[in-house]
């Protein structure tokens, strides 16, 4: 059940690796490499900007992405549009994003500390995982690519699938969108704010506990997206969560967390070294993130970028 | 009514003190255990009571939350397996091995994960944890895979108990074996060690400032909590005779959490009491029905909104002294962001 690894995140990894030495296959292979890292960005950015604003880590990230995925499997099949699905993701991980901080997390803050948080995501994770299972199954649903996504695209050096260059654009498109958010608009303006010092924007006369909210309806938001887009690529099943969300621990670990570039540049370079790791010696593929985040800490214990302790 | 209970309680405690009382409990609890729920199951909640009292030193007494203990109660499952098959005959030679390998892992990763406190330490546990699931999984030429394990046929005859062929006598073993660590795990938080942990869990700084090395401290009570585990681990395998690489899994680091949690952080009989419900509830759930994850999920949600001190911090609140439990609401607010 759980044999289905980061690396059969892209089929075909192993099938290839019979056709070695050609610059067409490696070049796909790296290009596989940015489809993973496209979305490990995405799903540790939710993470890193719930955790900036709210000090939260939030263990039911990979379950809320599962919830993103499951949504837009079930529109895909009503509507048939894609693209349907896709915004079903976003509109249905949004609202549990913000109905989660509204009706349980809201209770913790100041009374416990970040250990209890963590252990009540922890919780939710269960108890959104069992939900899923409880709707629609515990075998997994098969997510077919949608038809303008089959074909292959000619990048010069290699032909490559339409769908995953697809993937590539729209995890830089949102990771663009979320970079304008944050530094080019009023509330962006509020929450960076807020990362950096909750009381006195408090103080100032905004309510930063509506804040908390959007902030924690955007990072599920996030998820979700990223539910979607890996939808075709790795099919619905109810371990792909937290499959996901511990590679996005390591990237948030090496990136520093609550760090926005670190996210990307870690989540990228993680993605990267997994794939290639799995070109040359797929038995280490899974392996060899905890082994960089391992060696990132024993160089830079705050991460590659972390300046900020804020956790501790 | 409650006040006047109290009292007498109180004046009870503080007549016999808290440590006898504490085991004097445990004792009565362990000895209906069986009774109660059959001498297999009552095993399996001993093995979890050792897996949770040693999990508690590092989270209870050490004040940090570790998210990546199922790596060495399982390496201790598979140890104590692996090792029977290619390197001993004697279980009494194989468990002790396999716990001083898997301590020694426990020292490089408390090394690593204690570069880091708070929250990353928690990812970072996981980590690491999820790094040794990855390796059993994928070297299945000695660990088996995705099938599994299962222990050879040993002879493990101690004096006139039987453990290997009588689940009672078995039982009669684990709980001997708990009620030792028991008092180990009592001696040593009373010790100088003990009270120097207690004070970096009340406040690293100041701690650090009065001189103490905090990091070896603290590594010293992470690796007793990681050896415990792994004696926790060998056992399992013993008792279920099969296992598999689940007990690696980062779920499994997680219910020992909520057991602790569940009997009370940072106090003796906790765990205990902590597996006892835990034991008997996902039994119970994964009985009637197919979706204990909902269930599991909203038991946690509601201990941690509602009783996070746990059952005997709510018992002690509710009876004893409230300076114990003071130091455990300061756990249990600490790392706040």
């Amino acid at each position: 059940m759980l044999s289905s690894t980061l690396t059969s995140a892209l089929p075909g990894v192993v099938e290839t690796l019979s056709v070695p030495l050609q610059v067409d296959y490696y070049s796909a292979q790296l290009f596989n490499g940015l489809v993973l890292g496209m979305i490990l960005v995405l799903i540790s950015l939710g993470l890193t900007i719930i955790f900036g604003l709210l000090g939260i880590i939030n263990f039911a990230h990979g379950d809320t992405l599962l919830v993103g995925t499951y949504v837009s499997w079930t529109v895909i099949d009503a509507t048939g549009s894609y693209f349907l699905g896709v915004g079903g993701a976003i509109v249905a991980t949004l609202v549990l994003g913000m109905l989660l901080e509204r009706t349980l997390l809201r209770y913790t803050y100041g009374r416990y500390g970040a250990l209890l948080q963590l252990l009540l995501t922890f919780g939710v994770a269960e108890l959104l995982r069992g939900s899923v299972i409880f709707v629609w199954g515990r075998t997994g649903k098969n997510f077919s690519t949608p038809a303008w996504g089959d074909s292959a695209v000619d990048l010069v050096l290699f032909s490559y699938p339409l769908y995953r260059v697809f993937v590539v654009v729209a995890g830089t498109v949102l990771i663009a969108a979320v970079y304008l958010f944050l530094n080019r608009t009023d509330l962006g303006l509020l929450i960076r704010a807020g990362t950096q010092d909750r009381e006195m924007v408090d103080m100032l006369g905004i309510d930063v506990s509506r804040l908390y909210m959007v902030v924690f309806g955007i990072g599920a938001a996030l998820a979700g997206t990223a539910g979607a887009l890996i939808g075709p690529v790795r099919g619905a099943f109810p371990t792909l969560g937290i499959e996901l969300l511990i590679p996005a621990f390591v990237v948030v670990v090496v990136g520093g967390l609550g760090s926005f570039r670190g996210s990307i540049v870690a989540g990228l370079l993680i993605g990267q070294l997994q794939v290639m790791t799995g070109v040359f010696y797929s038995e280490a593929a899974q392996a060899i993130a905890f082994v960089f985040m391992a060696v990132v800490l024993l160089v830079r214990p705050d991460g590659l970028f972390g300046a900020e302790v804020a956790a501790e | 009514m409650i006040s006047a209970v109290a009292t007498r309680v109180r004046s009870f405690s503080d007549r016999v003190g808290e440590l006898r009382l504490a085991f004097v409990a445990s004792l009565a609890l362990i000895a209906i255990l069986p009774d109660l729920m059959g001498p297999f199951i009552a095993s399996h909640v001993m093995v979890m009571a050792i897996f949770a009292m040693g999990y508690n030193i590092i989270l209870g007494f050490g004040g940090e939350l570790s998210f990546g203990h199922a790596a060495y109660f399982g390496l201790g499952a598979y140890g104590v397996i692996l090792s029977l098959e290619h390197l001993f005959s004697s279980l009494y030679v194989a468990i002790p091995v396999t716990v001083v390998a898997v301590t020694a892992l426990s020292v490089v990763f408390g090394f690593l994960s204690l570069r880091r406190r708070g929250i990353y330490f928690a990812m970072i546990t996981l980590a690491l944890a999820q790094l040794v699931y990855v390796i059993v999984f994928q070297w299945a030429d000695l660990t088996g895979g995705s099938n599994g394990a299962s222990i050879p046929i040993t002879e493990a005859q101690i004096g006139p108990l039987a453990p290997m062929n009588n689940e009672l006598h078995f039982f009669f073993v684990v709980s001997a074996l708990f009620l030792l660590l028991f008092a180990l795990v009592a001696r040593v938080v009373r010790s100088p060690f003990g009270r120097v942990l207690k004070a970096i869990r009340e406040s690293e700084e100041r701690a650090l400032h009065l001189g103490y090395d905090v990091d070896k401290y603290l590594l010293l009570a992470f690796t007793m909590s990681g050896a415990i585990s792994a004696l926790a681990g060998a056992i399992y395998a013993v008792l279920f005779v099969f296992i598999s690489p689940s007990l690696l899994f980062w779920q499994l680091s997680g219910e020992v959490v909520i057991m602790t949690i569940i009997g009370g952080i940072g106090t003796l009989t906790g765990p205990l009491v902590g597996s006892v419900v835990f034991i008997f509830f996902s039994n119970t759930l994964t009985r009637v029905t197919d979706h204990w994850e909902i269930f599991f999920g909203l038991v946690i949600i509601t201990i941690v909104m509602l009783a996070p001190e746990g059952i005997i911090g709510l018992l002690r609140n509710t009876f004893l002294d409230e300076n114990e439990s003071f130091s455990i609401r300061r756990l249990i607010e600490r790392l706040r962001p």
